[in-house]
């Protein structure tokens, strides 16, 4: 619909932000016990977030959300 | 000729991640996000060398030097060591049509930033074993020196570029690479290179500002650091192909320049967090060096000769590097290194050793090359604990005149034997590997090779079920320092008719044969023997279009042909027996190992006389211990724990399924669906958690994913099923994210965690679509809100949306349109999709 192609498609920047199962629901649906992160903030990815304070492999996040 | 470009980081970063990176093949070759990088401040460090290897990502972060070399610059304060490697040829393409310059991979710095640029060159029988061969990456070398718009002469190179140095096996011949390179590091580096970048340190800080040239500071590398030498400091002439110091240079050069050994393989050296590729690489392992150096003395082994004396590593040690090694990669598997690790004098007390302390984190133990012989098959019963990886070996030649001829040191006996014991220890299939065209070769060496195949086929045939035999053969070529250095090549069409006598003669019987290309050996012919004259030769063939000569889709020999004939050479001259009164190129540097005794040794071979191994048996004078200092170095016995018990793996126990919920960053957007989780189950792995594993040969933690991810994408909605031993409580589960969130790789985050009850339905097949922002960045992208608007409309007012997609030759139509839910357009170039399940590859 917007004419592109195969070079300028693969430019598009895309983010998921959702899985869902066929109820709608997401897969966490039917645990038995569940558990999350208490806090998140803004790390470096354009889009995400992530634990705060520390994320594996760097120092973590950069602004609280 | 090249010209300088400068481009700031954050510029460079840019280009890549926004232009760049989405169109190219494995992207995360080029994106510097691997484990265990030292991340120093370049500011603050007083000389910064990058480091190449001259072949792609995936083959060079296979290289254990490397890693060793990337731990002892990088340890010092005041150095800093980045690496780059060969770039695919569509990288290439993007970064000439850009006329963007090559960078260093973790500091983002364009090449000629660096003070340092040097180049390994590895050749096949060394550590890694990889089948790619030295030779066969020079023209990647010159490539690598244009891209970074560094001259490729080095003649042409002004006070400001980089000193470009070659290191490695195939550095001990220096000469057809001569004009390219400002120095060569003969030998091991271990202790040099902190020698050399002392001297670069100090021409830097005081040497400039006192007018010192770049000519200077080499002269003060050829004087100053034993083992380096300075080809444009030498020169060849009166018919000779061999360098001498020039006449009208300084006379304080050495001549030979020796090779660097050092005496002993210092514990500190070896790295124990070593640089984690997120991308497959060749080997994906734990590679540990056990031993430098081989005391056997095949005749035309040039590892074998250039790394003597054997130096070997502690039990201790070695286990404790593993250990460590492991607890930091989350690496599946341990490969214990060297060129014969059969002959480690402590190797059934370390694989046994090394086995029982890795089964119950479902990490393997690898031996590389093993000597056909049953002992070599103990080993790998003992590193078979498990998974059992196929059988390998290598005799070389077929006819026991011909394994003396080249002094093998093992008998046809030892072969039976060894295959016999590998099948009753249940190993179904043997890969046999031969070279072709040894001096002296006849057609009855053949005849006994096609009848020891037979006898092996008919020990196979006492085993029941299906057995398989496939033979490996390579072609010779003469190496330098070696005693065959002398003899000639096979030219084409000899090799090409051996090839077909053995594959007739053995066809029906059930082997599969293999061979390398004719191509890519005779390549390696041209150059191993070179002199400086065949560098125009090499210069010509890469202007031709030569890239990455190993590579069969790449190779395109006929530009080397072309560039033979330029030069008025052709096959037949660098193929030819070389007379022994004649000077060799090579003999610039010395290995301690004087022409005398490879003559004498190749003379042997003639009468089939064997020489003893050294280590055990009998020195054989080669001239390279002192016995002091330098000299064969066994490891220290070994305690016996083979009656020890010890803890398999979790196979058949209690489990519970974990569902893990996570996010993939921007750090590992290029990262494929595949590679993210090959980490994640380094990430289990380095978070010590119990995974429970599958039953068989080849046991594999029981994962189970959502649906794949395309390369590119981020998400912040990702999901993995794990199966853990015992019962997993709320508290647990807590604890759990808590050490994942440390242990996962940058640009992975785990959120949520919680048990399933059992029997739930897979993740796959459980997901049915998936919610997605799809921004259209400006640039390069100029679209209004309205556009997008239209867009969307006309598409959902469409029956159908029909796309084409090629991939694997297939070409295919489908309807896009059932497959979105629903679309709706935001304000920031972004529109908001709704997709069934499967349909990620129908953008656009």
């Amino acid at each position: 619909m917007l004419g592109l192609n195969e070079r300028q498609t693969a430019l598009i920047r895309i983010h998921k932000q959702a899985a869902t199962l066929a109820t709608g629901d997401d897969p966490a649906a039917g645990a038995v016990a569940a558990v999350e992160v208490q806090s998140c903030e803004k790390g470096y990815s354009y889009y995400g977030l992530e634990p705060a304070g520390n994320a594996g492999g760097h120092l973590g996040g950069r602004t609280t959300c | 000729m090249t010209s300088r470009t400068t481009v700031s980081p954050e510029r460079l970063a840019a280009v890549l991640n926004n232009e760049i990176l989405p169109l190219v093949s494995k992207p995360n070759r080029y994106v510097g996000n691997e484990l265990g990088l030292a991340r120093k401040n370049w500011d603050e460090c007083a000389v910064r060398f990058l480091l190449c290897y001259p072949d792609a990502y995936e083959v060079g972060m296979s290289h254990t030097g490397t890693q060793i070399l990337y731990h002892v610059v990088n340890r010092h304060p005041d150095w800093l060591l980045d690496r780059v490697y060969a770039p695919w040829p569509d990288m290439e393409k993007e970064l000439r049509d850009r006329d963007l310059p090559l960078w260093g991979l973790e500091y983002g710095r364009v090449a000629t930033e660096y003070d340092v640029l040097g180049f390994t060159l590895q050749s096949e029988l060394t550590y890694t074993n990889l089948l790619n061969v030295s030779e066969l990456t020079y023209t990647n070398l010159l490539n690598v020196l244009d891209l970074s718009h560094i001259p490729i002469r080095q003649a042409n190179r002004g006070e400001d570029d980089p000193l470009v140095c070659i290191g490695g096996p195939c550095a001990s011949n220096p000469e057809p690479l001569a004009p390219f390179v400002d120095f060569a590091l003969i030998g091991d580096a271990e202790d040099a290179i902190g020698e050399i970048l002392g001297v670069v340190r100090d021409w830097k800080e005081r040497g400039k500002a006192a007018g010192e040239t770049r000519r200077d500071v080499l002269h003060r590398l050829a004087r100053e650091v034993p083992g380096v030498y300075v080809p444009s400091l030498y020169e060849v002439s009166n018919g000779s192909r061999l360098a001498r110091p020039r006449e009208d240079g300084p006379n304080d050069l050495p001549w030979p320049v020796v090779a660097r050994k050092v005496p002993v393989l210092r514990s500190e050296d070896h790295p124990r967090k070593m640089v984690v590729s997120l991308t497959e690489t060749t080997h994906d392992r734990l590679p540990i060096e056990v031993m430098r150096g081989c005391m056997r003395g095949c005749r035309f082994c040039q590892a074998g000769y250039l790394y003597r004396p054997a130096r070997e590593r502690d039990v201790e040690e070695t286990v404790a590097i593993a250990e460590e090694g492991i607890k930091h990669s989350g690496w599946q598997e341990v490969s214990l290194l060297s060129l014969s690790t059969a002959d480690y004098s402590q190797a059934l007390q370390l694989t046994d050793r090394l086995s029982r302390t890795m089964v119950d984190k479902g990490v393997g133990v690898s031996l590389p090359s093993l000597r056909a012989d049953e002992f070599s098959v103990g080993l790998a019963e003992n590193v078979s604990r498990v998974r059992k990886s196929g059988f390998t070996f290598a005799p070389e030649a077929g006819s026991q005149r011909l394994r003396d001829v080249i002094n093998k040191g093992i008998t046809e006996q030892d072969i039976l034997s060894a295959v016999d014991r590998a099948m009753a220890s249940g190993w179904t299939s043997v890969k046999l590997y031969f070279m072709i065209g040894h001096p002296t070769e006849c057609e009855e060496d053949f005849e006994e090779l096609a009848q020891l195949v037979e006898k092996i086929r008919k020990s196979l045939g006492k085993y029941p079920g299906r057995r398989a035999i496939t033979l490996g053969f390579s072609p010779f070529v003469p190496k330098s320092h070696t005693p065959f250095q002398w003899e000639r090549q096979d030219d084409f069409e000899t090799t090409r008719e051996k090839l077909d006598w053995v594959k007739r003669r053995l066809r029906g019987q059930g082997v599969q044969i293999r061979h390398h290309e004719t191509a890519d050996t005779a390549i390696e012919g041209i150059i191993s023997r070179g002199g400086r004259h065949i560098a125009d030769v090499i210069e010509g063939a890469w202007r031709g279009g030569a890239r990455f000569d190993g590579w069969r889709e790449f190779c395109k020999f006929d530009a080397w042909l072309t560039a033979l004939e330029e030069h008025n050479l052709t096959l037949q001259d660098t193929f030819r027996e070389i007379a022994e009164d004649e000077d060799l190129p090579w003999e610039i540097v010395s290995y301690k190992i004087d022409r005398g005794y490879f003559l004498k040794e190749r003379h042997k071979a003639y009468r089939t006389a064997e020489t003893d191994e050294c280590k055990h048996v009998r020195c054989s004078a080669c001239g390279v211990c002192d016995f002091d200092a330098m000299k064969n170095l066994l490891a220290e016995p070994a305690a016996d724990v083979s009656q020890e018990s010890f803890d398999g793996l979790l196979q058949g126990v209690p489990s519970t399924t974990v569902r893990l919920h996570y996010a993939k960053g921007d750090e590992i957007r290029f990262t494929s669906h595949l590679d993210v989780l090959r980490e994640l189950e380094r990430t289990f792995r380095r978070a010590e958690l119990p995974l429970v594993f599958s039953e068989g040969f080849s046991p594999r933690p029981k994962l189970s994913a959502g649906p794949p991810l395309a390369l590119g994408w981020t998400s912040q909605a990702e999901w993995i099923d794990l199966e853990l031993a015992g019962t997993w409580t709320e508290s647990r589960l807590t604890e759990l994210l808590d050490i994942l969130n440390v242990s996962s790789a940058p640009g992975v985050s785990f959120f949520r965690a919680m048990k399933m009850p059992k029997g739930a339905e897979s993740l796959n097949a459980a997901i049915r679509s998936s919610r997605y922002g799809a921004h259209f960045p400006s640039p390069p992208f100029q679209y209004t809100v309205g556009d997008l608007e239209t867009a969307v409309e006309r598409f959902l007012c469409s029956p159908a949306v029909l796309i084409v997609r090629e991939r694997k030759r297939r070409r295919m139509e489908i309807d896009i349109r059932p497959l979105v839910h629903e679309i709706s357009v935001l304000g920031d170039n972004t529109l908001l999709l709704t997709v069934a399940n499967g349909s990620e590859r129908c953008w656009g």
